[in-house]
């Protein structure tokens, strides 16, 4: 006999389960016969556990008071015009194999033939813009990233030598598996079959489908022999071996020209290639500099939420501080890889740098760079309940509207926004400073350390507003010194 | 190359126990008719897993329509060594799956698809709602009865949610789970168990009373 603590045993050498886990195959009929009596014995003596079991049927009996809705009356239809097309695709492929295997294709092409005469030819479904759309899928999707390399496929490779666009691989994790992706390359997911290129577009979300007959408005506005040298390009990047690795260096230096601001880059658009090149690789690097002190515009919660919610941070500030601590140097050191910014130092180093910077400073960088760690460490535990006691009703309201990821990716804007409220010099303060400086001053500047950039940059920042300065021979003669203070 | 003997007793066995092998056989020696039955029997129960997985009905659409034209462009290798149900759910799993890893590739930060499959217990609305007395009430009206299990349901990490799916709307075993989702069978016994008590606990406040959501909604009509 089983106490009523006991775990039942099963005489089939079963697996053994918890009280949850037997439960719940006990009402999905998962037990044998001597499970199933040992379950039921215990629920005539354990008041608790009959409890458990009644509680868990209830909840799985509400999920029947869930309406199930029709799909779409079209559904049906459009899915078998879905697989006329694709039918009609084999077909063709097949028919090509005829000149070699006649007889076979023909027996192949007969359900082909079947599907094609019970649902219409899919030819007519396509009309001629749809089909202009999906013949140049490739090129409507890329055209604007080509116009950024001036069609240029020897361009293209020079800033793929400069290394800096490559999009390194990802490790998604996906449920228990571990699986090593591209980062998203629209181009290389376009298929080349004209049909499945019609299921691409078919399978698209509505925002893209808008973004993408855009694409196709602008890309049909185009001269012929605009479109001809785009199309060209586009083959001829395809043809290319290196493709993968092109197309890749392509979508990050599509991306990053387009945050750029509006006059920097079109001053680079107009640079001839060379110089091109080299103003490209000034820029990342000052950019790969600042990457630290980065900051983002956020909006906070009203007035009357303002000192609670800081008063909130701060306490979780410090209560997650040794653990922000942790985190910071190898996400520095992760980071650092990954934006090519120099050899990365030893831990050591990371570590010490971990114990000496200003913790705002790290939670920015931290929320910049593993967003979902400062979120994770954020929410754990009762976090959020001491927040939502604080916080007013209007505020309240302003997250109850809003889904629960949208709920937390919020707060974590405002905890992002606190954070830099609590910071010292904002980095657009400093690269307008920096603009003003000299081109002999910003030189040297950039020929130092990130760290000591940065240091000297908000130094020289600090001074000029206490003391007005301007003169650039002075400042010259200031980072003499501070370079070789001998 | 042959199938093995296995494959072929599985086959046969598979064929003679589930009307939908028959039917996708038919689909394999190419007719139309047989496909357009499977599309028109199973779109219903498909549409809605998908809907609950990717928590919007147009890309369940068309998700469901992925999944068909997979079915499709597999006829002419399938082998029955599974029931019918139990092949579609795989690449129903494969290709919900697939959607959700690109949208959370957008950045689309989507806590209740936590890579380990845990589920954040008391879901955040709840909480607030928790906090402002409003429950449970107020929320008798059916409508929202329907929001706060869809909720729940949405709470639950994508595999548990699957595997719930799978188990209550398709009646599926554990074994056929375990198939479609390629996981053992004491993976699927620990996801469900987790998902059942991750749902009781979200719906808690809607069982402690002992009354179904139309008993409350009759209790709050006659008390106003």
């Amino acid at each position: 006999m089983n106490s009523k603590s006991e775990k039942p045993e099963s005489q089939s050498g079963e697996v053994e389960f918890s009280n949850s886990d037997e439960l719940t195959a006990y009402l999905d009929g998962e037990l044998d016969e001597t499970q199933t009596q040992e379950v039921e014995s215990r629920l005539g003596s354990d008041s608790n556990y009959l409890a458990e079991m009644q509680s868990l049927q209830k909840t799985w009996d509400l999920l029947d008071t869930l309406p199930v809705h029709e799909p779409g009356g079209s559904f049906t239809k459009t899915t078998m015009e879905l697989i006329v097309g694709d039918a009609v695709s084999t077909a063709k492929n097949r028919r090509k194999r005829t000149l070699f295997f006649g007889r076979v294709a023909v027996m192949a092409l007969l359900p082909v033939v079947f599907f094609a005469t019970a649902y219409g030819v899919a030819r007519r479904m396509q009309s001629d813009p749809d089909r202009r759309l999906i013949e140049n899928l490739s090129v409507i999707e890329n055209f604007k990233k080509y116009e950024a390399v001036d069609c240029n496929l020897e361009f293209l490779e020079s800033i793929r030598n400069v290394d800096f666009f490559q999009k390194p691989t990802v490790i998604v994790e996906n449920g228990s598996k571990i699986d090593v992706a591209y980062e998203d390359d629209s181009a290389g997911s376009i298929p080349i079959d004209p049909i499945q290129r019609a299921g691409y577009v078919k399978g698209l979300d509505v925002e893209k489908k808008i973004t993408l007959k855009e694409k196709f408005k602008n890309f049909e506005d185009k001269t012929d022999a605009d479109r001809k040298r785009l199309t060209d390009f586009d083959l001829e990047l395809q043809a290319r071996g290196n493709r993968q690795q092109l197309r890749s260096t392509l979508n990050g230096f599509y991306e990053w020209l387009t945050e750029l601001e509006l006059g920097e880059r079109s001053d680079l658009q107009d640079l001839p290639q060379n110089e091109r090149i080299a103003k490209i690789r000034s820029i990342r690097n000052r950019q790969a500099q600042n990457e630290l002190g980065k900051k983002s515009l956020v909006k906070l919660p009203s007035k009357e939420d303002v000192p609670f919610l800081m008063g909130w941070c701060e306490s979780i500030f410090q209560l997650k501080e040794r653990q922000l601590r942790d985190r910071f140097p190898v996400v520095l050191a992760q980071s650092m890889r990954k934006k090519k910014m120099g050899s990365v130092p030893p831990m050591s180093v990371l570590l010490e740098k971990s114990r000496v910077e200003n913790l705002n400073s790290i939670i920015g960088f931290l929320l910049r760079e593993d967003r979902q760690f400062v979120e994770d460490l954020i929410f754990e535990g009762e976090a959020l309940f001491g927040l939502y006691d604080i916080l007013s009703l209007n505020a309240r309201k302003q997250l109850d509207s809003r889904s629960e990821a949208e709920q937390r990716s919020h707060i974590l804007d405002w905890v992002d926004a606190v954070n830099q409220s609590q910071q010292g010099t904002s980095t657009e303060d400093l690269e307008k400073f920096e603009m003003q400086l000299s081109s002999k001053v910003r030189n040297r500047l950039q020929k130092m350390s990130s760290e000591k950039y940065r240091e000297t940059l908000e130094w020289m920042y600090e001074e000029s507003r206490k003391s007005q300065i301007s003169s650039q021979s002075w400042w010259e003669q200031q980072i003499e010194k501070t370079l070789d203070p001998n | 190359m042959s199938v093995s003997e296995s494959s072929l007793q599985k086959a046969s066995k598979y064929e003679l126990l589930d009307p939908d092998v028959r039917l996708m056989l038919q689909v394999r020696e190419g007719s139309a008719a047989a496909f357009e039955a499977l599309v028109e029997k199973h779109q219903k129960r498909l549409v809605m897993v998908l809907e609950h997985l990717v928590s919007d009905r147009t890309q369940a659409e068309d998700l469901a329509q992925d999944v068909f034209l997979r079915v499709y462009r597999a006829r002419e290798r399938y082998i029955p060594t599974a029931k019918f149900s139990t092949w579609l759910y795989t690449i129903t799993h494969n290709v919900a799956s697939n959607s959700i890893r690109k949208s959370s590739r957008r950045k689309e930060i989507n806590l209740v698809a936590s890579p380990s499959g845990s589920m954040p217990v008391r879901p955040l609305d709840t909480m607030a709602k928790d906090k402002s007395n409003l429950m449970p009430t107020r929320l008798a009206d059916q409508k929202e009865m329907e929001k706060v299990i869809r909720e729940a349901i949405q709470s639950l990490g994508p595999r548990q949610r699957m595997a719930m799916l799978l188990s209550k709307y398709e009646g599926m075993s554990y074994n056929e789970i375990a198939e479609s989702m390629e996981l053992t069978t004491q993976a699927v016994k620990s996801l469900l168990s987790r998902a059942r008590g991750n749902l009781k606990e979200a719906l808690a406040p809607y069982l402690n009373s002992g009354k179904s959501s139309r008993e409350l909604e009759r209790e709050d009509g006659g008390a106003s």
